[in-house]
């Protein structure tokens, strides 16, 4: 068990976690209003309520983050999915995401659903740097915070994110540019 | 963690690796390699290391591309390194925590006194108000960002609050956005409440359990209030609700006790804050602590527990307030989620029924614990559908009268019954693989290899046979769910739950089931998706139907097919139909579409008129003159605008909104035009020859649909409710001016209830006496406009139809459905059911014709008592005979009937024409059964004096035999043969009798162990003739297996004597009937009871299957027969038109 002072801890950081995500995700999703997608109070429900499903011992905070990023990651595929459907024919769909930095810009459109599957597959090859780029590109972090989670070294984790980078970015087709 | 543990090994050890992955690595250490040769050399390098695996090298090169691309996809987080900011703000906040806040002297026009409070969304103060002076609670939100348009959604859902005026309410006197430093500071100032909480206060009065009703009571009038205006709380909690004892003279109002018995008023706080501050275009973060999270959970409803947003309705207060009265009453919450994980409470809320009230306080008992229970079910359709309703019971109680709350429905009953028998299933599963491993065990530890074998084989069957029979009570379950669903009109429900049936498992009662789903009287497929409008023809024989795609179909009233079709001209958003409607001289349409009004030829579709538009049309009148739009003005506001459209003068302008989204209508003159903006401004009603304002009704928030009737005297607003409100509309009085003040309304509107979700689309019959609606669940519902009750509801659509309309003569309503592609009609006026056919009397007995195309029966009494039903069309053929017939049977070629009477004779009778074939004299009792004997041209028959006959057709002879114990009291005395003829059973008082049916000789007598079986009536041979079922007084079914005649089974089911029983002629199914009015469906192999007929008001007394199994035909006391069928009733109607065809084609040949 927890000692009661690192769990509370935990649940302060998760309810603030939740704060951002509920206001990043509003804004993400700000030029999508009209047509009915999936709102972002929905959207971080949803994945607060995943995170809090999930059985897990949250005094370690380096737990925390990776299930965050797992959390997410799973609440934009479902959500990619379900307008998938809705589109005829399916497939992949590319979501359109505005990326939050000082001034929210708009990105181009991410095609979710495609990264996740490579993902997919890459875990299946190299179970840690398909963690590495869920941590980075759905969590947010930086290399140095995913190398601390994942229990890395520095350059460990930079070499690793060099080649899943070029992995993936080859499996997606992005090259090109 | 587990999961790096397992990671590492398998990276040490390396061997596990499969040879994707070692290739993987192998292109890893190539990448690393290559990547820093330059170019040029880098393809011959990996010729080199790779000759052999050109893929390979590609993949290599590729990545090296790709390595060297700068501002990959990858790049950029995805949202932006939520979880740094989290992190930042994690540790800010950790900096300024505890004591550090300034307090402010003055926030927006208020003076601050002291701090209330903190809590995780902001601060509370205490504050003063110079105008109007009073006292306020000021809450301040935490910083966050705002943009011009959130803020104004802010200020405009505040206002909506703001109106919220009830005593039990606080209420907010203002919001708004302050800057004080740190950006905009969105505020509310609302009504301080001085009082203690609702539980602390119940305590320290020690108030009684009727004390504490009343508080309850007034708890729901408060939450009915804001519901009413559309305002939901969504975090009611004891902790919420403060109370005010007015007795001691607060308010100076010197308020004695009021009707409740107590002086007490409860006020609820925070009234839509929740609204406000979740609603997606809110302006701050909600600072929203987890403990917070978890004070609320214990009052969540399941399915905010779920986590759907979408779900969250009225009834999510009810939930809440029956939580808090649980609370309240038995001092204890209804779920114990004291020390639990939250994703262990969250499926406690979804899952656990809380302990009965009764059972911790037996005064709590009885009616308080069903009103309770009610406004806790898991399923909001169980709920009181209104916080009032709730109230009203409560009151009920108070006054010791009945309340409405039922006991747990039996819907809610069967679909628990229906989730635990899924459970089941499962469970069965596993314990047959367990069973199997077990054997694998006891085999391995060495008994005798074939002895284990033999034990396996056993126990594997055993397993097999536990998964098929939790199979089967699944299947069962889920027909019982799906028939409850089909009697409350759930059609999407009930078809979902019969489609999730596994095809192996589908029987003739799923058949039937699926066949009852569809009451459509006509169906025809959709060419063209998304269907906008549809417009009759003034003489009701074709209609048009419009689309969003710029295509118009006309399409026959007959039989819904296509006439013609034609697209309208211009760009998209001129094709983009918004409205049609039929012109006042009825030789054209008029049409609205995004960018332009058109008016369409009926006969041609050309148009006649076309005149562009530079904003969105919604809705044009009958005769072309005004539109009404709802154009964008400036950069983000819409303007509703009525133009006229000879000069597109602007008629009358409404309130400006910030949202799209616009229901409108004209009157079928055009002289009334009404509007509602889905961004607030409530409902307007103006004339069009002035643009004065006949109506408005700020209060009808978030109406999505409006419809005034053809006589122009009613309208019809639909709100995201689900409510459908019906107002009247004002005349003109001969100076010219309207009848009364445009401020209040001359009644309160009456409202439809009952939709599970907002009304799609609903069209006023032409009389405007009915208004029929829509709405998701894929019922169209048709109620009465002067009361508001519901007439039908009809089922067949599979989902939300998207438009509906009535035809001219009001008999039938059109619908597209948006989800099924499909186009029905419904019968308006006739909601007779083909499949329910009336009797001169109590129908005794069934015959189906052996070539299934007839249905005889034979009624006690009555007008010519035999009738002759015709299979397809369920119309009578024929009608003759006399007397009290009391059993019927027609010969092998279907010619004559075999007719038996009560106290009457036995006759034969030609079948088409009713003539008198042959006849024996009359009995003093009652024949209840006959049949023809083939092989000998005799007529067998048996009564209720046990007495069985055999008349010799030729010669007139009769042979007799008695000497069963008969009687004259019992209702059915049958008699069956077994399908081989070899043998008959008859039922008698005391025995089931097998008797050689040449000799009358008693071969053997079927008894139930010791005990005499007693007053027997029902009799069946199973088609294979390996069973003999009997049933009688003693409610029991009992089934024989032959030859050996063992009794094999018991069914247990009826309650009430069992009169009829009969085997489908495939042996799969026997029904059963009697005293309970009900068929019972049994499984003719297990014997196992499936589902449950019920529609019969008076005994059972006869069964009959048709010869192909598709129909059951019972017969009963109240008069009818009922035929259960697989066939819809578009079928039926469909036979019914193709017969009437024909016999136009006959009597044609006829006369020639």
């Amino acid at each position: 068990m927890a000692a009661d002072g690192s769990d509370s801890a935990a649940s302060e950081l998760l309810a603030l976690v939740y704060d951002e995500l509920h206001a990043l995700a509003r804004q993400m999703f700000a030029d999508q209003r009209p047509g009915g997608t999936l709102q972002p109070t929905a959207l971080v429900h949803e994945a607060y309520l995943r995170l809090v499903r999930l059985e897990v011992d949250w005094s370690s905070r380096a737990q925390f983050f990776v299930i965050a990023a797992r959390a997410m990651r799973s609440v934009l595929i479902d959500h990619a999915r379900s307008r998938g459907r809705n589109k005829r024919g399916g497939g992949w769909q590319r979501v359109a995401l505005t990326v939050v930095e000082e001034t929210p810009s708009p990105r181009d459109e991410v095609p979710v659903e495609a990264i996740d599957a490579a993902l997919v597959e890459l875990s299946e090859l190299d179970d840690r740097k398909a963690r590495l780029v869920e941590l980075r590109f759905f969590g947010g972090l930086s290399s140095e915070q995913a190398a601390g989670i994942l229990g890395i070294s520095r350059s460990t984790a930079a070499e690793d994110w060099r080649t899943a980078r070029a992995w993936l970015h080859d499996r997606l087709g992005m090259e090109g540019g | 963690m587990a999961g790096d543990q397992t990671h590492a090994e398998r990276h040490q050890r390396g061997g596990d690796e499969s040879p994707r992955q070692i290739r993987f690595r192998r292109a890893e250490s190539l990448f690393r390699l290559a990547r820093e040769l330059d170019e040029a050399r880098r393809e011959a390098w990996l010729l080199e290391e790779c000759p052999d695996d050109e893929p390979l090298r590609a993949e290599v090169l590729a990545m090296v591309r790709a390595d060297a691309q700068k501002d990959g996809l990858l790049d950029v987080p995805v949202l932006g390194g939520a979880v740094e900011l989290a992190r930042r703000a994690f540790a800010e906040r950790s900096r300024d925590s505890g004591h550090g806040r300034r307090l402010p002297a003055r926030i927006g026009r208020f003076d601050i006194v002291g701090v209330i409070g903190h809590g995780g969304m902001g601060v509370v103060y205490e504050a003063r108000q110079d105008e109007p002076s009073r006292a306020v609670a000021l809450k301040v939100m935490h910083a966050g960002r705002a943009t011009g348009r959130s803020l104004r959604r802010f200020r405009r859902e505040a206002q909506t609050l703001g109106r919220l005026q009830h005593p039990g309410i606080a209420q907010i006197f203002e919001a708004g956005v302050d800057d004080w430093g740190e950006g905009g500071q969105p505020y509310f100032a609302m009504e301080l409440v001085r009082g203690p909480e609702l539980l602390t206060f119940a305590h320290e009065r020690s108030l009684g359990v009727r004390e504490r009703l009343a508080l309850l009571a007034r708890v729901c009038d408060a939450v009915h209030h804001a519901h009413q205006h559309g305002v939901i709380h969504r975090d009611l909690k004891p902790a919420n609700i403060l109370v005010v004892d007015e007795s001691s003279g607060d308010d100076g109002s010197g308020t004695t006790h009021s009707k409740d018995g107590i002086a007490a008023q409860p006020k609820i706080l925070d009234f839509g804050v929740a609204r406000l501050l979740d609603s997606d275009t809110a302006p701050i973060t909600v600072q929203t602590s987890a403990g917070q999270i978890l004070g609320t959970v214990p009052y969540m409803s399941p399915e905010q527990a779920e986590g759907d947003p979408g779900a969250i309705d009225i009834r999510t207060d009810v939930y809440a307030l029956g939580v808090v009265a649980y609370e309240l009453l038995a001092g204890r919450l209804p779920h114990d989620l004291k020390g639990k994980p939250l994703h262990e409470a969250l499926r406690v809320l979804r899952e656990h029924e809380p302990t009965r009230l009764g059972a911790l306080d037996r005064r709590l008992g009885g009616d308080i614990e069903t009103i309770v229970a009610k406004a806790l079910s898991k399923d909001r359709h169980h709920r009181f559908a209104s916080a009032a309703e709730m109230a009203a019971d409560f009151r009920r109680v108070l006054r010791h009268e009945p309340i409405r709350a039922r006991r747990l429905g039996v819907a809610d009953q069967i679909r628990k019954f229906s989730r635990r028998h899924r459970a089941l299933v499962g469970a069965a599963m596993v314990v047959a693989a367990m069973l199997v491993a077990a054997t694998a065990v006891s085999a391995r530890f060495g008994l005798l290899a074939r002895r284990a074998a033999v034990e396996q084989r056993r126990l594997q069957e055993i397993a097999t046979e536990r998964a098929e029979a939790a199979e089967r009570s699944a299947y069962r379950a889920t027909l019982a769910a799906a028939s409850m669903a089909l009697r409350s009109h759930d059609m999407a429900e009930a078809m979902q739950r019969l489609d999730s049936v596994d095809t192996a498992q589908r029987g003739w009662e799923w058949a039937h089931l699926r066949s009852r789903g569809d009451q459509s009287v006509l169906v025809a497929p959709l060419i063209h998706p998304s269907a906008a409008a549809i417009v009759t023809s003034a003489d009701g024989t074709e209609f048009i139907l419009a689309t969003a795609n710029g295509v118009v179909e006309r399409r026959r009233a007959a039989d819904l097919g296509p006439i013609a079709e034609s697209l309208l001209p211009g760009d998209f958003r001129a094709r983009w139909i918004t409205s049609a409607r039929r012109s006042a001289t009825g030789d054209s349409y008029w049409i609205s579409t995004r960018a332009a009004v058109l008016e369409l030829d009926a006969t041609t579709l050309e148009p006649r008129f076309v005149q562009p538009s530079t904003g969105p049309v919604h809705a044009i009148d009958p005769r072309g003159r005004h539109l009404l739009g709802l154009p964008k003005v400036g950069r983000s506001w819409f303007e509703p605008l009525l133009v006229r459209v000879s000069d597109a003068t602007i008629v009358a302008r409404g309130e400006r909104v910030d949202e799209d989204g616009f229901a409108a209508d004209f009157s079928p003159e055009g002289a009334l035009a009404a509007w509602a903006t889905h961004g607030g401004g409530g409902l307007v009603v103006v004339a069009t020859e002035d643009g004065a304002i006949l109506l408005h009704r700020p209060d009808l928030h978030a109406v999505t649909r409006l419809r005034i009737s053809d006589d122009g005297a009613r309208l019809a607003a639909a709100t995201s409710d689900g409510l459908v409100h019906l107002l009247s509309l004002p005349e003109r009085g001969s100076d010219s001016a309207w009848g009364w003040p445009t401020d209040r309304p001359p009644s309160e509107p009456m409202v439809l209830r009952g939709h599970p979700a907002a009304v799609a689309v609903m069209d006023f019959s032409p009389d405007g006496s009915r208004i029929a609606t829509a709405t998701r669940d894929g019922c169209v519902r048709l109620w009465r406009t002067d009361d508001a009750s519901l007439i039908g509801a009809l089922h067949g659509h599979g989902g939300r139809p998207s438009v509906l309309a009535f035809t001219p003569d009001g008999s039938t309503i059109l619908t597209c459905g948006a989800q099924d592609g499909s186009i029905r009609a419904w019968s308006a006026i006739d909601f007779t059911d083909p499949f329910l056919i009336r009797a001169p009397g109590t129908v005794y007995s069934i015959a189906f014709s052996p070539d299934g195309r007839r249905i005889a029966t034979a009624s006690l009494g009555g007008e010519r008592p035999v009738r002759i039903w015709d299979r397809e069309t369920l119309l009578e053929q024929a009608a003759f005979g006399a007397g009290t017939p009391s059993a019927i049977a027609f010969d092998r070629r279907g010619d004559r009937l075999a007719v038996g009477h009560s106290h009457g004779p036995t006759e034969i009778l030609d079948a088409e024409r009713g003539e008198r074939l042959a006849s024996w004299p009359g009995q003093h009792w009652r024949t209840d059964w006959v049949a023809f004997d083939e092989e000998a041209d005799d007529l067998l028959a048996y009564g209720n004096h046990a007495s069985l006959e055999r008349h010799t057709i030729a010669t007139g002879e009769r042979t007799r035999r008695r000497g069963w114990a008969g009687s004259e009291h019992l209702n059915g005395c049958r008699a069956a043969r077994a399908p081989d003829g070899s043998i008959l059973a008859i039922a008698t008082n005391d025995e089931i009798a097998v008797v050689d049916p040449r000799t009358f000789e008693t071969l053997t007598s079927l008894h139930d162990g010791e005990e005499p079986l007693r007053g027997a009536s029902a009799v069946a041979f199973s088609p294979d003739g390996r069973f003999l079922v009997a049933a009688g007084v003693d409610r029991r079914i009992r089934v024989w297996s032959l030859p050996d005649g063992a009794l094999h089974r018991r069914l247990d089911g009826h309650t009430g004597p069992i009169f009829a029983i009969a085997f489908s002629p495939d042996g799969r199914r026997m029904a059963s009937g009697g005293d309970d009015r009900v068929v019972r469906i049994w499984d003719g192999a297990t014997f196992e009871q499936l589902t449950a007929l019920a529609g019969h008001s008076g005994f059972i007394y006869s069964l009959a299957w048709s010869p192909d199994g598709t129909c059951l035909a019972s017969g009963g006391g109240d008069g009818t027969m009922r035929l259960w069928d697989v066939r819809t009733l578009r079928d039926v109607l469909a036979a019914r038109a193709a017969r009437a065809a024909r016999a136009g084609g006959t009597s044609a040949q006829a006369g020639r």
